[in-house]
């Protein structure tokens, strides 16, 4: 594992230098050197495969060296399909790839400076363990005893040693996933891809092997592309993340700012669980230059939000930013200058899961949700039917175009 | 298994039982199969009379000649022959291997519409009598014929020759035949290809050759044994196509076979020539099972 680790540290060194030269280390010719911000970019890529509608749309990314990047998005929003762009297994119609520093275009899969991690694991099932992961060295002609000190290395830092004569057939789903990403990083790729490379796994595998990956991607400082449908696992794994729907780039981001700033409905609610009503009128409140009112249909709620987008506008609301108090509660103390939402509603339903209990607020026919820490034993003492007074801070209140 | 054995009547019952289910089975071998393969041997090992009919006590004097002893002393004509049986059994299985590859990735590349005709156009050929087909292609090898120049520019041939009558019409011949039992058993197998093995290969930094050799052959392989059994066998013994396509040069152990059997009427020459070629058959068959068991050509 020394050698692989001080390959990659090596690497990781030479590339935070300026991309021009980068290039030149590499000894490529200056004509073929970009420019550029990220290790990967993606300019306008389109994609359509019957020529008339577009499975990725006028997509355009930087994905910055060693940042574990995750596209997220339903199925059939064209995370997958983007990805196969960026490993070379499809051509764009439209749109240029620039890959440590190099144009991507004309270039076949098998030359390209990423591995990939598949969906379906896609491992040789007429070759052991060893030889899976050797693979890739062996096609790249990587002298034999080179080669096996690598594959050793690799088997060591993945656990796989004891595994390393069985038949991907003779493994478990986990196994032959730790193989997968072995056989991909052994390569050392510039960028690994990994197409949701734990979905095959069930839920408690699934988590552990989060965090396996997500530490392996730190100790290597290696770049990863993530593809997910998950919101909870872009959630825990990436860095920066990009929402993907109908082929386009909805929002990308720091993981924090995606779920705490969400520029539309569909990225509020596919990123966790959002609350969201229209938005009447806006005025200044008095006093107070950072907080604005805003008019809807449960009350008046307050946001330090600015600017806003054009309107008509939503106004959305996390389920563990709400606050519940008594009903008998005035406000919170010290919201004379209005810094927060004060409103009434009744407890429709009180589930208790765990951790969080989770309350459907009826505000006269608006349902909301919100979510509780259980830090006393039992649920929370809301009881179904009682009358609270909700509380939510206006920097809490987030304002999205419709 | 179990449930199976629960149902067995005990005892006597159990033999009945056991006789009933497997005579219909045993009936047909031992009458399409054993019977004659014993009447091929005890012929193989009978003499001749005057007028050339098999009779006891028996003799060594059909396998003598079988290996080429004949009147005249020894001859390699029947070696020769079985060299050439061998060998163009061979290459035309092989190249029906490959020629079966592309049209099977090429039926599979269109789409689910068009495969099964395309399936049936490689098939339906095979309906119609080898040798009706065999005259097909006199038609279309004979001297005068466009292919033959081609071949007299190139100089495969000489001048004023076809390709018909030679060992090119043989081997054309044969792969004509036989190419239907390789592309079925192929597609078979091809239809199951999980392609994401080839785009992981791509990924993997192979192509061409190897990326077949890792990604392909070891998910067709149960195809692709089954039609190299399907085409060699038949290959090796036909004696239709030498026969029609070959004259005289290219004569194949099918055919001094078949000739003892019509023309010269010599039963325990022949007899030990089929003896010979079913030794041979057996062999490549139990070659070919041990490929087939090998570990690690196990199919997903």
């Amino acid at each position: 594992m020394a050698i692989l680790g001080a390959r990659l540290m090596q690497r990781r060194g030479k590339s935070e230098q300026t991309p021009l030269v980068a290039g030149h280390v590499h000894g490529a010719s200056a004509a073929q050197v970009v420019p550029t911000h990220g290790v990967v970019e993606m300019h306008g890529l389109s994609k359509s495969y019957d020529g008339t509608s577009l499975v990725v749309d006028d997509v355009t990314l930087q994905i910055r060296q060693g940042e574990f990047f995750t596209l997220l998005g339903p199925s059939g929003c064209g995370k997958t399909t983007l990805l196969r762009l960026l490993a070379g297994l499809e051509q764009p119609d439209a749109g240029r790839i620039v890959i440590g520093g190099m144009a991507m275009e004309g270039i076949p899969a098998n030359a390209r400076p990423v591995n990939t991690v598949f969906q379906s694991y896609a491992l040789f099932p007429h070759l052991n363990v060893a030889d899976n992961i050797a693979f890739g060295l062996r096609m790249r002609r990587m002298p034999a005893p080179q080669r096996s000190a690598r594959v050793a290395a690799m088997l060591e830092m993945m656990r796989l040693e004891p595994l390393a004569q069985r038949k991907p057939l003779q493994l478990s789903g986990g196994q032959r996933q730790r193989v997968a990403l072995a056989r991909a990083l052994v390569n050392e790729p510039q960028v690994l891809l990994l197409d949701e490379p734990l979905s095959a796994l069930d839920a408690q595998l699934r988590q552990t092997l989060q965090l396996e990956l997500l530490r392996m991607q730190r100790r290597l400082g290696m770049t990863f592309v993530f593809v997910t449908h998950d919101q909870q696992e872009a959630l825990v794994m990436s860095d920066r993340l990009a929402v993907m729907h109908h082929g386009t780039i909805q929002q990308q981001g720091a993981v924090a700012e995606v779920y705490e700033r969400p520029r539309s409905g569909f990225v509020a609610g596919f990123l966790g669980l959002a609350n969201m009503i229209a938005i009447d009128a806006v005025s200044q409140v008095a006093g107070s230059g950072q907080v604005l009112r805003l008019e809807t249909a449960i009350g008046p709620l307050f946001t330090t939000m600015q600017p806003l987008p054009q309107a008509p506008c939503w106004a959305m609301v996390r389920p563990e930013k709400i606050r519940i108090l008594p009903g008998d509660t005035p406000g919170p103390p010290g919201n004379q200058e209005q810094t927060s939402s004060v409103l009434r509603a009744a407890v429709r339903e009180n589930l208790y899961m765990g951790a969080i209990s989770q309350l459907q607020l009826d505000f006269g026919g608006v349902s909301w949700t919100a979510q509780l820490m259980n830090d006393a034993p039992g649920r929370a003492r809301w009881r179904q039917g009682e009358a609270v007074t909700v509380v939510i801070e206006a920097d809490c209140v987030v304002v999205l175009a419709q | 298994m179990a449930s199976m054995n629960r149902m067995l009547p005990h005892g006597r019952w159990h033999l009945v039982a056991l006789a009933t289910t497997i005579m219909p089975g045993a009936g047909w071998l031992a009458f399409f199969l054993l019977l004659p393969v014993i009447l091929v041997v005890l012929l193989a090992f009978a003499s001749t009379d005057l007028q050339g009919t098999p009779t006891w006590p028996p003799s060594l004097e059909g396998l003598r000649q079988a290996l080429g002893f004949g009147i005249l002393g020894f001859s390699d004509g029947n070696l020769r022959a079985l060299a050439r049986s061998v060998v163009q059994a061979l290459v035309a299985t092989a190249s029906c291997a490959v020629l079966a590859y592309g049209v099977v990735f090429f039926i599979l590349s269109r789409s689910a519409a068009w495969r099964g005709l395309l399936l049936l156009a490689v098939v339906v050929p095979s309906w119609t009598n080898q040798v009706v087909r065999a005259y097909a292609w006199m038609q279309l090898l004979g001297p005068e014929t466009l292919l033959s120049r081609l071949a007299q520019q190139v100089g495969l041939v000489p001048a004023h020759l076809g390709l018909y009558p030679g060992h090119v019409a043989v081997f054309l011949g044969l792969i004509y035949n036989f190419i239907p039992y390789m592309v079925v058993p192929l597609y078979a197998a091809a239809q199951r290809i999980d392609w994401t093995l080839l785009e992981a290969g791509s990924d993997l930094y192979a192509r061409g050759w190897r990326l077949f050799r890792h990604a392909v052959l070891p998910q067709t392989y149960p195809g692709l044994l089954s039609g190299v059994i399907l085409v060699l066998i038949p290959a090796f013994g036909n004696f239709v196509v030498p026969q029609l396509l070959g004259g005289n040069k290219a004569a194949m152990l099918g055919n001094l076979i078949a000739n003892q059997f019509t023309l010269s009427g010599d039963w325990p020459y022949g007899a030990a020539l089929t003896l010979i070629m079913l030794a041979l058959t057996l062999l490549a068959v139990v070659f070919m099972r041990r490929l087939g068991s090998r570990g690690d050509m196990v199919v997903l």
